[in-house]
């Protein structure tokens, strides 16, 4: 057993069972398993409260350039 | 023990269920909490005074960092592509907050060296392999869409300074009362530098391992629904073979880009590391600028969000336009509005602005796309190892760009006294330097196919190394 990285393989076509039939469909959310979706709405949500403190600080900095 | 096995290759295939876009969120804990390391202006002059040393002793921590950045990312790419993104995070965050702790010990202590060896070198080391650590994940998960997926993680590497600056400032000040964040001529006290270093240690730790705990990587053949791999061989640019990365330093593309990358980097942070001197510079009159230093700093502020939001940006619309042609536009573009810069960013406080932040987003777009172009030409199969040695012109950059700016501006006089005619040379040096890299990307074709992955080595040795 290795943990390495499997070498790629060139292909001429895709394979059938590419897609996998477990509901592993990235632009979906219909295949999600609620534990992951509670877990999206979580991880996003702190990105978005990490981002929004930074942008809101800073926006309170540069209003100072225009208004003097 | 079995923490060690949870973080090897094999046990992070993504579970029946999993969605795709928990990937970036995770990368995002990483990118966010060592792009902390453009925020340190905000306890330099803290440093400065508690070590009773010069502002370059103290900037060399910075520039230690950054160095290691590039050959651990360099050195360490093959190893981070081999180990798989959690051993890799994991790796980062120790690296990481162990060089807060040995830092907050070396303030402690009154020893800088300390702080040299913890921040500098291994903090460095944290950096370059949690920068690179999520990136050949992200574009095995989003083959359709590699220039959203890296651009949405590498944008948190530039968000990771507008969260840290008031973070850091509003730490100093629980710590130390006396100390008012914003406030010039304000320094904390080198206790509550040591409790902002551990903290920033132990908090940077916990978000780094959300993302060790949240990340997968695809099972062997995944791809999305709806993606259809034949259209990638339709587009020329785009190639289905796949190079090793140390095939890949044996090829033009990869120097070509090498060039493109560094171009951008040094044009953009020659104005990134003069952000607030410069304005204050452009609007000076009379030996007294309109610009108070209080609002260049909102200045140094603004270009972060545009620096932050041009990677996701510019990435997302390289999916759309093409590798070749968003750079064409960074460096083509980028040409354009450095000569305006030069010209005319006297003329108005908003119009001055306007360049520099959307110059600023396209130094934010150019790290940003950088390994969607690396996978177009490389392919997946080694993309973040390539990429870790790419960053070398990252290191290369951050030397060059400040030493050109730097060297025209000791020439005109003393700082403080400079006006905006001053720039003139700088920029214009700079839209040379861009017109290198604006080449470089038209010269860059499609990889020779002699440096391919052979088809039937690749098949066994693939079936050799099936363990997930």
């Amino acid at each position: 057993m290795t943990d390495q990285e499997p070498r790629p393989e060139r292909r001429t076509e895709p394979m059938a069972d590419e897609v996998s039939g477990d509901g592993q469909d990235g632009t979906e959310t219909t295949g999600i398993a609620p534990r992951y979706r509670v877990l999206l709405v979580v991880a996003w949500t702190l990105v978005a409260l990490l981002l929004g403190y930074g942008v809101v600080n800073i926006v309170i900095t540069a209003s100072q350039l225009f208004t003097g | 023990m079995l923490g060690i096995t949870a973080l090897r290759r094999d046990h992070a295939v993504a579970p029946t269920g999993y969605s795709r876009w928990l990937i970036p969120p995770a990368a995002l804990a990483v990118h966010l909490s060592i792009g902390q390391v453009y925020a340190t202006s905000v306890y330099r002059t803290s440093l400065v005074e508690h070590f009773d040393a010069s502002q370059t002793a103290i900037g060399v921590i910075f520039s230690i960092a950054i160095v290691m950045l590039g050959l651990s990312a360099a050195i360490g790419g093959t190893w981070v592509e081999n180990n798989g993104p959690r051993r890799a995070m994991f790796a980062s965050a120790c690296f990481w907050a162990g060089g807060f702790l040995v830092g907050a010990l070396g303030i402690a202590t009154s020893q800088l060296w300390l702080v040299y060896l913890g921040y500098g070198f291994l903090g460095g080391i944290g950096l370059g392999l949690g920068y690179i650590s999520p990136v050949s994940t992200l574009i095995k998960w989003f083959p359709d869409r590699p220039g959203l997926a890296t651009g949405l993680a590498i944008m948190g590497f530039g968000g990771g300074a507008l969260v840290a600056t008031p973070l850091s400032g509003q730490l100093m000040a629980l710590y130390d009362p006396q100390y008012v964040a914003g406030q010039s001529g304000s320094v904390a006290s080198g206790g509550a530098l040591v409790g902002l270093f551990a903290t920033l240690g132990v908090v940077y730790f916990v978000l780094m391992m959300v993302g060790v705990a949240v990340v997968r990587v695809p099972p062997a053949g995944w791809r999305p629904a709806g993606f259809d791999p034949a259209k990638l061989r339709a587009a020329p640019m785009i190639t289905t073979a796949n190079v090793s990365a140390n095939n890949a330093i044996r090829t033009p593309q990869f120097w070509l880009l090498w060039v493109v990358l560094f171009t951008n980097v040094t044009a953009g942070i020659g104005i990134l590391e003069q952000a607030s001197p410069m304005i204050q510079d452009f609007f000076r009159e009379g030996g007294v600028s309109a610009v108070a230093p209080a609002a260049a700093g909102g200045f140094v502020g603004l270009l972060s969000i545009f620096n932050m939001a041009g990677r996701f940006v510019w990435s997302s619309t390289s999916d759309v336009i093409g590798r070749k042609p968003i750079y064409m536009l960074y460096l083509g573009l980028g040409m354009v509005l450095y000569v305006l810069l030069a010209l005319f960013g006297h003329v108005s406080v908003a119009l001055f602005v306007l360049f520099a932040c959307v110059i600023l987003s396209f130094y934010g777009g150019g790290f940003a796309t950088i390994p969607a172009y690396l996978r177009d030409m490389f392919g997946t199969y080694q993309v973040g190892a390539i990429h870790g040695r790419l960053l070398t012109a990252w290191s290369a950059a951050g030397i060059a760009g400040p030493t050109i700016v730097n060297t025209f501006l000791d020439a005109e006089g003393e700082p403080g006294t400079l006006t905006y005619d001053a720039y003139t040379l700088p920029l214009l040096t700079m839209v040379g330097i861009l017109a290198v890299g604006f080449v470089a990307n038209l010269l860059v074709r499609p990889v020779a196919a002699r440096f391919h992955e052979p088809e039937p080595a690749a098949s066994g040795a693939g079936a050799g190394k099936e363990a997930e």
